[in-house]
């Protein structure tokens, strides 16, 4: 009978670290969990392009966003929503799609989990006075808010869900007389991962910069394209860049 | 991360090239004897520098001199910064008529010229606001000595008014009548005084504008907006709703005068709406209730302000002066040009567009 627990325990010993090589460190999972929600599988949008305050409108969107995963393996997304803008200023959205697992990483899923999320960008100020001298442009326009984004992406390595809350100062500068107009814009912020009813590592804190450039007004009045990027201030999370395409349903 | 870089230099590189194809803004002649009418917008003009001549009133004068007979110049209101005409014996009087004779000598013989009444001419919105507009009338008929120069809608009235030259039915607007929070009517009042008789006089000289014919509506109030009383420029922008002024688009006063415009407007959208009030110039699309809104708000240098370029937008000039000019040709074509100035007072047409195409 000693034998057999002496056997037991050797084969544990030995055999436990090759098990653990084959799943994914607790870190690993962290940063996936922060890759799955749209707060960083999605491309960065600008603040809204100012309009009047007569009306409210709905905006329909399209977007598609690539990031390497920490593995190096490609984590493509893409996703739909719908905003409402509020008197042609702030505005709050959903949006639901899906994101490419990162297969590379031992002991987790191939395929894709859905993800979903609501925004909020909250237009503090909109002017033009100091960036149309810099610009030499005096119909240049700038935008300063806030943004509020909530993520959920359920399954998103085997049945763990991840959850996501970030914060961030927008700030857009856009510029030219006529259509289309050029958009650069910037928003520092922070994101807070944690789990969503299940389990998997403690929440984690990362500082962000999303960036990017757009074109309003391309071709009709209602149309924009967007080309965002995303730095996350984390290790093995790359950049983001994508492509937001929407559509601005006018009176 | 470096093919991420190509992808954005190449983005950058599509956005350059598409800039340099798009198109570009193209200034439009005509031939001066195809124009039947030229309509000449100005506003917010009433602050005038006392020490030199106003280059924006200057170059007004210059261009509707070239054809006089068929010139209506049209000031949108706030003609007397900051409290309107005074009663005579007060200090600030003659202050007040020096800046209502600058605009009157703006208009050269032979053209018309129409003041329209705004809230700073309303005494600022003030309880004496309806006698100092006709206070201001009166000034104006003094200046004018016989001249086709009038204050419209005229006696405090709040219009419609209106009168046709050619192809043009020009309707004109008290806005701040309905805004007034004081007397706007008494014993001398001889004109539509209620809401709904304003709103229905109104829909019925728009449903009545012949095909063919080009109907213009003045007002000193705009319908839409980016500038300071759009709820945009400054940090106060978005908060100034709560504020509930109702100078500003979003309060709800104003909001009901929008609304009843808009429903007279609704019969038969007229081409053009023109306000002045935010000190700017904004051409913007004002679909579905009417074809173009207008503001030329931008008759004063030193009140020249932040404009927005909004999704409506098709043209935005802010911290500029200027004014807007309107040439109705005779057959079919009205042509709105932009005129905006520099701090130097550099001139130029700086946008122009088919409202009709001719």
């Amino acid at each position: 009978m000693k034998s057999v627990v002496r056997l037991t325990a050797l084969a544990l010993v030995t055999l436990v670290p090759v098990i653990a090589s084959a799943q994914a460190t607790e870190a690993e999972i962290a940063t996936l969990r922060l890759l799955a929600v749209p707060n960083t599988a999605l491309p960065p949008l600008s603040l809204p392009m100012p309009a009047s305050r007569n009306h409210n409108y709905f905006i329909g969107r399209f977007q598609v966003g690539y990031r390497k995963g920490p593995s190096g393996d490609r984590m493509p997304a893409f996703a739909g929503g719908v905003d409402f803008q509020y008197r042609g200023g702030s505005i709050v959205g959903i949006t639901g799609g899906m994101q490419r697992r990162d297969c590379g990483i031992p002991g987790t899923d191939c395929g894709t989990h859905p993800l979903f999320g609501v925004r909020s960008q909250i237009n503090l100020t909109t002017g033009g006075s100091i960036f149309a001298g810099l610009l030499h442009d005096n119909s240049a326009t700038s935008t300063l808010g806030t943004e509020f984004g909530f993520g959920y992406a359920p399954r998103y390595s085997g049945d763990r869900n991840a959850c996501a809350i970030d914060f961030g100062v927008p700030f857009s500068v856009a510029k030219r007389r006529q259509r289309p107009r050029f958009v650069g814009y910037l928003s520092p912020g922070i994101i807070w991962d944690f789990n969503c009813g299940s389990r998997g590592p403690g929440s984690t804190k990362t500082y962000k910069t999303d960036f990017g450039l757009a074109l309003q007004q391309v071709g009709n009045r209602s149309f924009d394209i967007y080309f965002g990027m995303q730095k996350l201030f984390r290790g093995r999370t790359g950049f983001q860049t994508g492509l937001s395409f929407s559509y601005v349903r006018l009176p | 991360m470096r093919r991420q870089l190509v992808r954005a230099a190449l983005f950058l590189l599509a956005v350059v090239t598409l800039d340099a194809c798009a198109r570009k803004i193209h200034i439009k002649d005509l031939e001066p004897e195809e124009i039947e009418t030229t309509l000449f917008l100005i506003g917010d003009a009433g602050e005038p520098d006392p020490r030199n001549n106003s280059f924006v009133l200057d170059s007004l004068k210059r261009q509707a001199a070239e054809a006089p007979g068929r010139a209506v110049i049209v000031f949108l209101g706030d003609n007397v910064y900051p409290n309107g005409v005074p009663i005579d014996s007060s200090l600030t009087w003659p202050d007040a008529r020096r800046r209502l004779e600058a605009q009157v000598n703006a208009v050269p013989p032979g053209a018309r010229g129409i003041f329209i009444p705004g809230n700073h001419d309303w005494q600022q919105s003030g309880p004496y606001g309806l006698y100092s507009v006709r206070l201001q009338e009166r000034m104006i008929a003094g200046f004018a000595a016989g001249r086709d120069i009038r204050m419209l809608p005229g006696n405090g009235c709040p219009g419609p008014a209106a009168f046709e030259v050619g192809r043009l039915r020009f309707i004109a607007l008290d806005t701040q009548w309905w805004l007034h929070d004081f007397i706007v009517r008494d014993a001398q009042s001889t004109c539509n005084t209620t809401v709904r008789g304003v709103t229905a006089a109104l829909r019925e000289l728009i449903r009545t504008t012949a095909d063919g014919r080009v109907a213009i509506v003045a007002g000193h109030h705009p319908m839409m907006t980016g500038g300071e009383h759009g709820g945009y420029c400054g940090i106060t922008g978005p908060f100034r709703r709560l504020g509930g002024n109702s100078q500003d688009i979003l309060s709800s006063l104003n909001r009901t005068m929008r609304d009843s415009l808009e429903s007279a407007f609704k019969v038969k959208p007229p081409l053009m709406y023109a306000a002045g009030h935010d000190h700017n110039l904004q051409v913007m699309k004002g679909a579905p209730n009417a074809q173009y809104f207008v503001v030329s708000g931008a008759g004063s240098q030193a009140k020249a302000a932040c404009a927005v370029y909004m999704r409506e937008s098709y043209y935005v000039s802010q911290h500029r002066t200027g004014f807007m000019r309107v040439d109705i040709l005779r057959n079919k074509g009205v042509l709105l040009s932009v005129f905006d100035y520099s701090g130097a007072g550099v001139p130029g047409a700086s946008f122009s567009r088919w409202l009709e195409v001719r």
